[in-house]
C-alpha cells in the first residue's frame, strides 16, 4: 500500500469527492450487458431461444407445406377431371352431360383455405379444424364428417412452433436471467455497495432489468425475424409486415409481463430459491394450469353434442331417406310399369338421391348447428376467461394475428357451407328440370375464393388481451417500484 | 464529517441502537467495539441511510441522511465484512462498475492506480475476482472507496476472516487514507486492531455507547480489561 492514497485530493474534494454526476444510462446497460455476457448465462439462453425459435417456424412452414401440396393436388385433380368432363359433355358422353351423375358421383371442388401470412408461425388449430373441404352435390355432413368439431381453444400440448416457443419457452428465459436480479445482489452484497457507491436502488435494479429485457427482447425480435423468413412469411407487403409487427408488439408485452412478475417476486427480501420458486409456479399456474382450467371449464360448460349423437342421427337419417327413396321407386315403377325388372331411369335415379340427400341434410341441419352453436360459445366463454392467464392472452392474441385461430377457421367453414349451396344449387335444379350439362357449364362452375375476413375483425380479437397483458405489466411493474424503493439494502 | 446526535433505532421493542452521539472527524478512525447485536452495524447502516432513524439525527458532511440519503451517500465509501462484488468480473473490471455507478468515467490507468493504491499486485487487476482471496476482494472495496475519493469510510468489520497479514495490510491502507483526510468509522471485534488502528475506541452494547477511550492513551490491557467489564455488566 501506497502512502497517500487521496493524494491530489483538496480538501474539498476529500468532503465531497470528485464532481458525479448520475451515470449516463447507455453507460449503465454496456456494464450490465458486459457482465451479463461475463456471466455466462444470457448467451446460451438465448441462443437456445434463438435457434428454438427459427427450428419452430420451419416445422410450422413444413406442416403448412402439407397441408398446401395436400389441397394442390386434390385442386389439380378436380381441374384435371372437370376438363376432362367438359369435354366430354361437348361430344355428348351421357355421364358428361347428366348433372346427377357428375354432380352426385363423379365431381367435387375442393374448397381450401388459403394459409394466412403468418400461418406458419402459429398452427393454432390449424391441424384440427380443416383448411379445406372436399364439397359436392351432396349434403353437407358428408365433407363436415371429416372435421373434428374440437374445443376451440388447444393449449394443454400445442404445437412446436413459434407460438408455442413464446408463450411456454420465453417466460423460462425470462425467469432464468431474472429470478434473483435482486435477491443475488442483496445475498452477495452487492447492492448494499452499488448503493452506497452512489446507485439509487431502483435505478441499480432497473438497470440490471433493462439490461436483460434489452439483450432477450433483442433476440427475440431477430430471432422472430429470421423465423418469419424460415417460415416465409411476405415481409414485403402489408398484409405480412402489419401482422408481423403486432406478433412483435404481443410478444415483447408478453416478455415485458414476466421481466415485471420477476421483478414483482424480487420486491420483497426473500432468497433466490424462494424466488425461482414463487417464479417457477406462477410458470406453472399460468401457462399450464389456467389455460388447461379455461380448457375444461369451456368444454364441461358447453359440451359439444355426443359425437354417437351425431353418428345414431345421421344413421337414422339415412334410413328415413332410404324408405323415401324407396317409396319414390316404387311409385316410379307403378308409373312406368314398362320398367318393372329393369333399372331405373338415370336422371329419376339421381333425382331420387337428391331428394335424399337434401331429407338427410335437413335432418342433420339442427345438429350439426349445434356444434357451431357450442363451439361459439365456447370461444366466448374463453375469450372471457383468457383473462385469467397471460399465457391464454397471448396464445389467443398470436394465433388470431396468424390467422389459426378458431374464428378464421369457422369463417371459413361458414364460406365453405355457403359455397356448397351454390356448388349443389348448380346441379340440382338442372337434374330436378331434366336438363343436361353443356361445356358451358363446366366453364361457368362456381369457384371457392375464401374472403379473408377484415382486418379490424382479427384486430378486435387480438388487441383487447394484449391491451390487458400492458395494464398488468404496468401494474406489477409499478408495485414492485413501489416497493423497491422501501427494499432493505443491506 | 460524521456526525449522530441521539440517533436511535428500534425494531417494535426492541431498541437497537439508544441515542447515540458519535462525531468523526476528518483524519480520525473511530474504531467502534462490541458483540454481536451491540448496535454497530446499526449505526453505519443508519449512517448509510439504508434504513431510517427512529429518532435523532445522522449527518455526513453536514448532510443529513435522513432527508437527503443521497447527497450523505456520495460523500462517503462503505465496505462490508464480505467484500464479494462480482466473481465472473476482474478487480479492474468490478472497480470501473462501480465507480461507474457513481457516475465516474475513470480512465483504465487511473483506475489501475486505484487498485496498486489499494495495494492489489498488478498481476492481479485483470484476473476474475473469483479468484481472490478475501485480504485481495477488501482491497478491491478500498479501490472502489479511493477512485470514489470520498471523504468518509465506513468499515464493517473489514479485518474479520483476514490472516495477520492481510489486517496489518489492511489498517496500513486505512491508516494512510486517515492521514489523507478521511473520517473513518469501522466496526470491529479485534481490541488489538482498534487499538493499532484508531484514532478513538467506542464501547459497545445492547444498542448504547459504554464508553470512549482515545486510542494513544490506553493500553492493550487497559482496553481489553475495560472491554470485558462493560461485556460483563
Amino acid at each position: 500500500m501506497s502512502a497517500g492514497a487521496l493524494d491530489g485530493v483538496s480538501p474539498g474534494a476529500a468532503a465531497g469527492g470528485r464532481e458525479r454526476r448520475a451515470p449516463a444510462t447507455g453507460a449503465r446497460l454496456r456494464q450490465e450487458l458486459h457482465l451479463l455476457r461475463r456471466e455466462g448465462l444470457a448467451p446460451w439462453a438465448l441462443v437456445a431461444l434463438t435457434l428454438l425459435l427459427v427450428a419452430a417456424a420451419l416445422n410450422g412452414r413444413a406442416l403448412l407445406g402439407v397441408q398446401a401440396r395436400t389441397a394442390a393436388a386434390l385442386e389439380d385433380e378436380a381441374a384435371q377431371t372437370t376438363r376432362a368432363l367438359a369435354e366430354q359433355a361437348g361430344r355428348g358422353v351421357a355421364t358428361a352431360v347428366s348433372p346427377g351423375v357428375v354432380g352426385y358421383s363423379v365431381l367435387g371442388e375442393p374448397a381450401v383455405l388459403p394459409a394466412s401470412p403468418l400461418g406458419a408461425l402459429a398452427i393454432g388449430q390449424g391441424d384440427l379444424l380443416p383448411a379445406w373441404y372436399p364439397v359436392t352435390a351432396r349434403g353437407p355432413h358428408h365433407f363436415l364428417a371429416r372435421s373434428e368439431p374440437e374445443n376451440p381453444l388447444r393449449l394443454s400440448i400445442g404445437n412446436f412452433d413459434a407460438a408455442f416457443v413464446i408463450v411456454w419457452l420465453l417466460p423460462l428465459v425470462v425467469i432464468a436471467l431474472s429470478f434473483n436480479v435482486v435477491s443475488a445482489e442483496r445475498e452477495r452484497g452487492v447492492l448494499a455497495v452499488a448503493v452506497a457507491a452512489g446507485a439509487s436502488p431502483v435505478g441499480f435494479i432497473l438497470g440490471k432489468v433493462a439490461a436483460r429485457a434489452l439483450v432477450v427482447f433483442g433476440s427475440l425480435w431477430i430471432a422472430l425475424l429470421a423465423a418469419a423468413l424460415a417460415a416465409g412469411v411476405p415481409l414485403g407487403s402489408a398484409a405480412g409486415l402489419l401482422p408481423l409487427l403486432l406478433w412483435l408488439a404481443g410478444a415483447t408485452l408478453y416478455g415485458a409481463f414476466w421481466f415485471a412478475l420477476a421483478l414483482f417476486v424480487n420486491a420483497r427480501p426473500r432468497a433466490s430459491d424462494q424466488n425461482a420458486s414463487l417464479l417457477a409456479g406462477a410458470w406453472l399456474l399460468l401457462v399450464i394450469l389456467l389455460p388447461a382450467l379455461t380448457n375444461l371449464a369451456a368444454t364441461t360448460v358447453f359440451a359439444a353434442p355426443s359425437r354417437v349423437a351425431l353418428t345414431t342421427e345421421l344413421r337414422e337419417a339415412s334410413e328415413a331417406a332410404d324408405r323415401a327413396a324407396a317409396a319414390s321407386r316404387d311409385k316410379y315403377f307403378f308409373d312406368h310399369p314398362e320398367m318393372q325388372g329393369g333399372d331405373m331411369d338415370r336422371t329419376a335415379y339421381f333425382q331420387s338421391v337428391a331428394q335424399s340427400e337434401l331429407s338427410i341434410s335437413e335432418a342433420m341441419a339442427p345438429l350439426l348447428a349445434q356444434f357451431d352453436v357450442q363451439a361459439r360459445r365456447q370461444q366466448g366463454l374463453v375469450e372471457v376467461l383468457q383473462f385469467l392467464s397471460p399465457g391464454t392472452m397471448t396464445w389467443q392474441s398470436l394465433t388470431a394475428l396468424a390467422g389459426s385461430d378458431g374464428a378464421r377457421l369457422r369463417e371459413f367453414r361458414a364460406q365453405v357451407l355457403a359455397f356448397h349451396a351454390r356448388w349443389s344449387g348448380f346441379f340440382r335444379d338442372p337434374l330436378m328440370r331434366g336438363a343436361t350439362l353443356t361445356p358451358a357449364d363446366y366453364a361457368a362452375l362456381p369457384q371457392f375464393a375464401f374472403q379473408e375476413p377484415p382486418l379490424g375483425r382479427t384486430l378486435a380479437r387480438a388487441l383487447p388481451a394484449l391491451a390487458m397483458l400492458l395494464a398488468l405489466t404496468l401494474l406489477l411493474g409499478g408495485i414492485a417500484l413501489r416497493r423497491l424503493r422501501r427494499f432493505p439494502v443491506a | 464529517m460524521l456526525e449522530t446526535r441521539k440517533l436511535s433505532k428500534s425494531y417494535g421493542e426492541v431498541a437497537a441502537l439508544r441515542e447515540l452521539d458519535l462525531r468523526v472527524n476528518p483524519g480520525e478512525i473511530y474504531c467502534l467495539l462490541g458483540a454481536n447485536g451491540a448496535g454497530k452495524t446499526t449505526t453505519i447502516n443508519l449512517l448509510l441511510g439504508f434504513i431510517e432513524p427512529t429518532s435523532g439525527s445522522a449527518q455526513v458532511a453536514g448532510i443529513d441522511v435522513a432527508t437527503d440519503p443521497n447527497g450523505a451517500r456520495s460523500r462517503l465509501a462503505y465496505i462490508p465484512e464480505t467484500v464479494m462484488l462480482y466473481g465472473a468480473l476482474s478487480g479492474l473490471e468490478n472497480l470501473k462498475y462501480f465507480s461507474g455507478l457513481s457516475g465516474q468515467a475513470l480512465s483504465d490507468e487511473e483506475l489501475h492506480g486505484c487498485l496498486a493504491r489499494a495495494g492489489l499486485a498488478a498481476a492481479a487487476h485483470d484476473r476474475p475476482l473469483k479468484g481472490y482471496s478475501k485480504g485481495m476482494r477488501q482491497k478491491v472495496g478500498v479501490a472502489i472507496a479511493i477512485a470514489k475519493r470520498a471523504g468518509a469510510l465506513l468499515l464493517d468489520e473489514p479485518t474479520s476472516g483476514l490472516d495477520p497479514k492481510a489486517s496489518n495490510e489492511f489498517s496500513e491502507l486505512i491508516l494512510a487514507l486517515a492521514r489523507d483526510g478521511a473520517a473513518i468509522l469501522m466496526a470491529t471485534h479485534d481490541l488489538f486492531r482498534a487499538k493499532e488502528t484508531g484514532t478513538r475506541i467506542g464501547i459497545m452494547r445492547e444498542g448504547v455507547l459504554r464508553a470512549q477511550y482515545d486510542a494513544a492513551s490506553i493500553s492493550h490491557t487497559a482496553l481489553e480489561q475495560a472491554y470485558l467489564e462493560h461485556m460483563g455488566d
